[in-house]
């Protein structure tokens, strides 16, 4: 298996930061009401302890009760007005961090959408999803916890450390000592917690990538017995995971703690050198006590740092991989501005000098040129992987040929609108890929400006009423995930009352009767006459009854059009075609 | 002077060992916790893999993936830290409680005055909170398998130009996603502000009673700082509760949709007696056997009913009918992905229900209509049945499927990485990979099941040439439409509305002018309309 994520670049967090800044833009309101809400929730905060200083030095110590209540009255207010500010901001966080995920989410759903199909070959889709689900519920988490509020936890550590030395600079001096060795310690695990974080997402992504795998081939599984080795498999990548963990919660035990040590260094500190200056008479009790509550203040941020980077280290590489994806251009480019030519029936369709290949230069076409009318009937004829589907796929753009141009009606394929280009095409492919849903549904694929009627009569041209009429439900009986409950045969009928539904100007058919028995396949004789007329088609086909049906007959050999012309002409020729009919007519 | 220093060094050997105690405790909490993680990720695999088709095609897999990686992402988080807060909690504030009992018994009381009072507020939000979360969680699957779905079908959406629907149905599930999501926050965003107020509250209160008890004399000024501290020490615990009480709200809710999926009995089990497949060379009998297709909301359907059939060992046995006859039931009734309502299926003489299934599909190669491939080489997908399979049996299964020649074709050969569902290659060839990784196994019994649908005439002849003498030891049942490839069969059956209506050989049904002569009269009539044409 192919891991090509696993060369990291070097996207930095500030990169990410800048790259994600666009998405936070639309909720500037309720950012910069969290930020504004950072301070007045520092400030109720850090009052707290000034007030127990005032009412210890003030009032306790020197056994004063007037204006203790007061006191008590303004520490209790500060205390609501911290609770609704706290509030208030988690919300609007929350409320930022969801709307920027489901944005985000949007935007990479619609990437992956117009990416080519070039990407879709080399991109399972196990790992896609996780970008677009998992991946994207860890930068949320981030916002919930981590980016605002490490910029709300340096306001407080101002905040603390502007008060401390105001009450008391030497004190103040003496316990911020710690500060420096400290932030060294926390920079140098901060690169290894990225690293860990970035290891155990990637591994995330394989795992789940070859999850999906196996339950998407789960009956092959079964069938070969090879369920214990899959499960060996598994676990192997559950145990890679597993272990990219573990070495996070080295460095994050290690963080916690050493942050944990150095606050009760600092403490130490105040007691020793702060109960030395009491005695002295240097430093009031009630500045003693408020110097040990700010000092706690000071590293409960730095403590839950540990806790909160883990969650934005995940974040940060999540947004990454989500990034890297957004970064994979290989789009079909649609920059296409040509008027969609009025939709007059049948479109005429030009090949010249066309060279293709999937990798590299190993040509799968080699100079291709044909021409189609409009309304002609063209059977592409040849052995497997002679070149015929390929042929077909690119008229779609799908692949975009390395040399030669394909038109239609005159414009190159790259000069029409990629969507007007696909809508004028009816595609029926080999393999009939069927949405949940139901059968209307999936004939017009969600497209309700199609109406039922017209469903309803493709269905009938292609003699699927019958079959549908025993489902009980018809139209409205329900197509199981990927139509498992479906035959491949009524499949392939549904997927032609499709290209029906939409009533396209050419029609492109992909070797899609083969796999139909004879029955349905007269059924699908009888409608295909009616579908091609006054369109132009291109069509795959081994199958003489198909083939019967078109004007001409193109045969392909290893990439190259070898014959061209009527069926009688090639027949007369004694080439390639008479031979594949000679095989065919054998068949009975 | 001398015993504050003392106090000062202790402190900070205390810290020491702290920090050591710290350390060893996250390793070994968060580390089982990863190792439990571990440990239900595999069992679920192990359970999935036991069952069955139908179970598939009404679970998407988008959702069981979910459960597997988010939820149990979330069981873990209850076992690792959760564990470990609720100790550290447990063990704070007991401590601290008695460290404040000591002082003063009415302050202590006063105090905590406000707990009952949160925690019952507390609850009642959390119930909400969870039912919240449950929701959240099953509709980031439903979510995930839309996603899944486009993603899976994007040939498709892309053909039609039905980019604007999957964008739009994408957008409507995730709006929706984001609004339960904020309305969960709304919920979840006050158990930290929540959690701070009961220490402040309690704060608050010291303040006021502690401090008119020191002015009355009844504690000391050192008494009330004490206290003060004690309470504080009891905040973070607090704070640290009601993130505890999150994620085992979560924990909760994903525990009980892994729940479900270990819950679901698989529904093709071996039923006792176990019987060992005794040796023979594959005969099979159907006996009055009836199968009844049940779809979630649908009538059930009955794909085979009334089929008796014996077929001897080492025959070759052609079905063919129409469309949703029942073909691929009757093929997938033998290797138990389907079960059977009524009558007996045996194989050498034993019912299948008795056989352990992986005896059973031992025995068995199967190629199916749509051919599966994984994500691995070439070679690796031949000889998926049998792993470790050397480089030249892969080559001799490859030759005798007709592959070899396109093999050649491929810049790396056997070694050539196939895409996820076999993009790279094409419909016959993947067909054919199947057909070699099914020879593979060397099984007593093969299936095709329309198996050589995409492959082209002239290869398919060549296949079948080649193939002969590997039959000839073997019981095969060949599901087709194309019925030269069933000429020579021993046995020939034709199925129609999951009923067989006819069996023989080519002559006496031709001769029977049936079903099976209508369908190849038509063939005929093709032909003679192309060569008169």
């Amino acid at each position: 298996m192919a891991h090509d994520e696993e060369q990291q670049g070097k996207a930095y967090d500030r990169t990410l930061v800048r790259r994600l800044l666009p998405y936070l833009r639309p909720y500037h309101r309720a950012i910069l009401g969290s930020v504004l809400l950072v301070p007045l929730l520092n400030a109720f905060q850090l009052v707290q302890p000034y007030l127990v200083k005032v009412a210890i030095d003030r009032h306790i110590a020197v056994r004063d009760p007037d204006g203790l209540l007061l006191i008590a009255l303004a520490f209790f207010l500060s205390l609501v007005f911290e609770f609704i500010a706290q509030y208030g901001n988690i919300y609007l966080l929350n409320y930022t961090g969801q709307a920027v995920v489901r944005d985000l989410r949007a935007h990479l759903f619609d990437h992956v959408l117009s990416r080519s199909s070039a990407f879709f070959d080399r991109s399972p889709v196990g790992r896609l999803l996780t970008r677009v689900t998992n991946d994207l519920e860890g930068v949320s988490e981030m916002f919930a916890s981590g980016i605002v509020t490490l910029f709300a936890d340096l306001f407080k550590l101002i905040g603390i450390t502007a008060i401390l030395l105001w009450l008391n600079w030497r004190l103040a001096l003496a316990t911020l000592v710690v500060a420096p060795i400290l932030f060294v310690v926390v920079e140098r695990i901060r690169g290894e917690l990225r690293n860990g974080f970035r290891e155990v997402r990637q591994r995330t992504a394989r795992l789940n990538g070859f999850l999906a795998e196996s339950l998407s081939g789960m009956d092959i599984v079964q069938v070969f017995g090879q369920e214990e080795r899959i499960g060996q498999e598994y676990a192997r990548l559950g145990a890679e995971y597993r272990d990219s963990a573990y070495s996070t919660i080295k460095y994050d035990a290690i963080l916690y703690a050493v942050v944990e040590f150095f606050s009760s260094v600092a403490v130490a500190i105040i007691l020793w050198y702060g109960g030395i200056r009491v005695i002295a008479g240097a430093l009031t009790f009630g500045e003693l006590v408020a110097f040990i509550s700010y000092i706690r203040m000071f590293f409960e941020p730095i403590r839950d740092l540990s806790a909160k980077y883990a969650t934005m280290q995940s974040g940060m590489a999540s947004l990454e991989r989500v990034f890297r994806l957004f970064d994979e251009s290989d789009a079909i480019t649609d920059g296409g501005t040509a008027a969609p030519v009025a939709a007059g029936r049948g479109a005429d369709i030009r090949y010249d000098g066309v060279w293709f290949a999937y990798h590299d230069e190993e040509w799968v076409l080699k100079d291709l040129s044909f021409y189609a009318a409009p309304g002609e009937r063209i059977a592409l004829v040849g052995a497997t992987g002679s070149g015929k589907s390929t042929t077909i796929k690119l008229l779609s753009r799908f692949y975009e040929p390395q040399r030669g141009s394909i038109r239609v009606d005159g414009v190159a394929l790259a000069a029409l609108p990629l969507q007007a280009l696909r809508r004028r095409i009816g595609v029926v492919s080999q393999d009939v890929f069927l949405f949940s849903g139901t059968i209307l549904d999936n004939v017009r694929l969600f497209d309700e400006s199609i109406p039922r009627e017209r469903v309803q009569a493709a269905c009938e041209m292609v003699g699927l009423l019958p079959m549908l009429e025993r489902l009980g439900r018809g139209l409205d009986d329900e197509v199981l995930e990927r139509g498992r409950n479906f035959s491949q045969g009524q499949r392939q009928l549904l997927s032609f009352a499709r290209v029906l539904a939409f009533d396209p100007d050419v029609l492109v058919l992909d070797e899609a009767t083969s796999s139909v028995d004879q029955e349905t396949e007269h059924l699908i004789q009888v409608a295909l006459e009616k579908v091609m007329e006054g369109r132009t088609s291109l069509i795959v086909a081994h199958r003489l009854a198909t083939i019967r049906h078109c004007d001409r007959i193109l045969v392909f050999h290893h990439g190259e059009l070898r014959e061209a012309g009527s069926h009688d002409e090639l027949i007369e020729r004694r080439g390639l075609y008479e031979k594949l009919h000679r095989l065919q007519a054998e068949e009975v | 002077m001398g015993p504050i220093v003392g106090y000062a060094l202790l402190l900070t050997l205390a810290a020491a060992v702290q920090m050591v105690i710290r350390i060893v405790s996250r390793l070994v909490l968060f580390g089982a916790g990863r190792d439990i993680e571990y440990d239900i990720r595999n069992e679920l695999l192990a359970h999935l893999q036991t069952l069955p088709p139908s179970y598939y095609a009404e679970q998407s897999t988008g959702d069981i993936i979910s459960r597997a990686s988010n939820d149990i992402g979330n069981i873990r988080l209850l076992y690792g830290p959760a564990v470990l807060n609720v100790v550290n909690t447990g063990f704070t504030l007991v401590s601290a409680l008695v460290m404040m009992l000591i002082i003063d018994v009415r302050l202590t009381l006063l105090a905590l005055l406000p707990l009952p009072f949160t925690i019952l507020v507390i609850r009642k939000i959390a119930g909400t909170m969870s039912k919240m979360f449950f929701e959240v969680q099953r509709h980031l699957g439903v979510l995930s398998g839309q996603i899944q779905e486009v993603f899976s079908g994007i040939a498709v959406v892309k053909s039609f130009a039905r980019e604007d629907w999957a964008r739009a149905s994408m957008a409507r599930l995730n709006q929706d996603n984001f609004r339960r999501n904020v309305d969960l926050a709304k919920s979840r965003g006050l158990m930290l502000p929540m959690m701070g107020a009961v220490g402040g509250l309690g704060t608050f209160v010291i303040l006021l009673f502690g401090g008119y008890a020191v002015i009355d004399g009844r504690i000391s000024l050192g008494d009330f700082v004490a206290f003060n501290s004690y309470l504080a020490m009891l905040v973070w615990p607090m704070l640290a509760l009601g993130w505890v009480y999150t994620m085992l709200q979560r924990g909760i809710a994903a525990a009980a949709r892994v729940r479900q999926v270990l819950e679901i009995q698989p529904a093709i089990q071996v039923v006792e007696p176990c019987v060992q497949l005794p040796t023979g060379n594959g005969a099979i009998r159907f006996g009055d056997v009836r199968s009844v297709h049940k779809v979630r909301d649908g009538e059930p359907r009955v794909a085979l009913d009334d089929v008796t059939l014996d077929i001897p060992a080492q025959g070759f046995i052609g079905l063919t009918g129409p469309v949703g006859s029942g073909k691929t039931t009757l093929l997938r009734l033998l290797l138990r992905l389907q079960d059977f309502d009524r009558g007996s299926v045996q194989i050498d003489g034993v019912d299948i229900r008795h056989i352990p299934l992986a005896e059973l599909r031992g025995a068995i190669g199967y190629v199916p209509q749509e051919p599966y491939l994984f994500s691995a080489s070439i070679a690796e997908n031949i000889a998926f049945g049998r792993p470790g399979l050397s480089r030249e049996d892969i080559e001799r299964y490859a030759t005798l499927a007709g592959l070899a020649k396109d093999i050649a074709w491929l810049p790396r050969g056997y070694d050539t990485v196939v895409g996820e569902r076999g993009v790279t290659l094409s419909g016959g060839q993947r067909q054919r990979v199947a057909l070699a990784r099914a020879l593979a196994r060397e099984p007593r019994i093969l299936l095709l099941d329309d198996a050589l649908s995409a492959v082209d005439a002239e290869t398919e002849e060549e296949i079948l040439g080649s193939l002969q003498a590997f039959l000839v030891q073997r019981t095969s049942l060949v599901a087709t439409h194309r019925l030269a490839g069933i000429r020579r069969a021993q046995q020939i059956v034709v199925l129609d509305h999951g009923r067989i209506v006819e069996t023989g050989t080519h002559e006496t049904l031709l001769a029977a002018r049936g079903l099976y002569h209508r369908l190849c009269a038509r063939q005929q009539l093709t032909r003679q309309l192309e060569e008169t044409r």
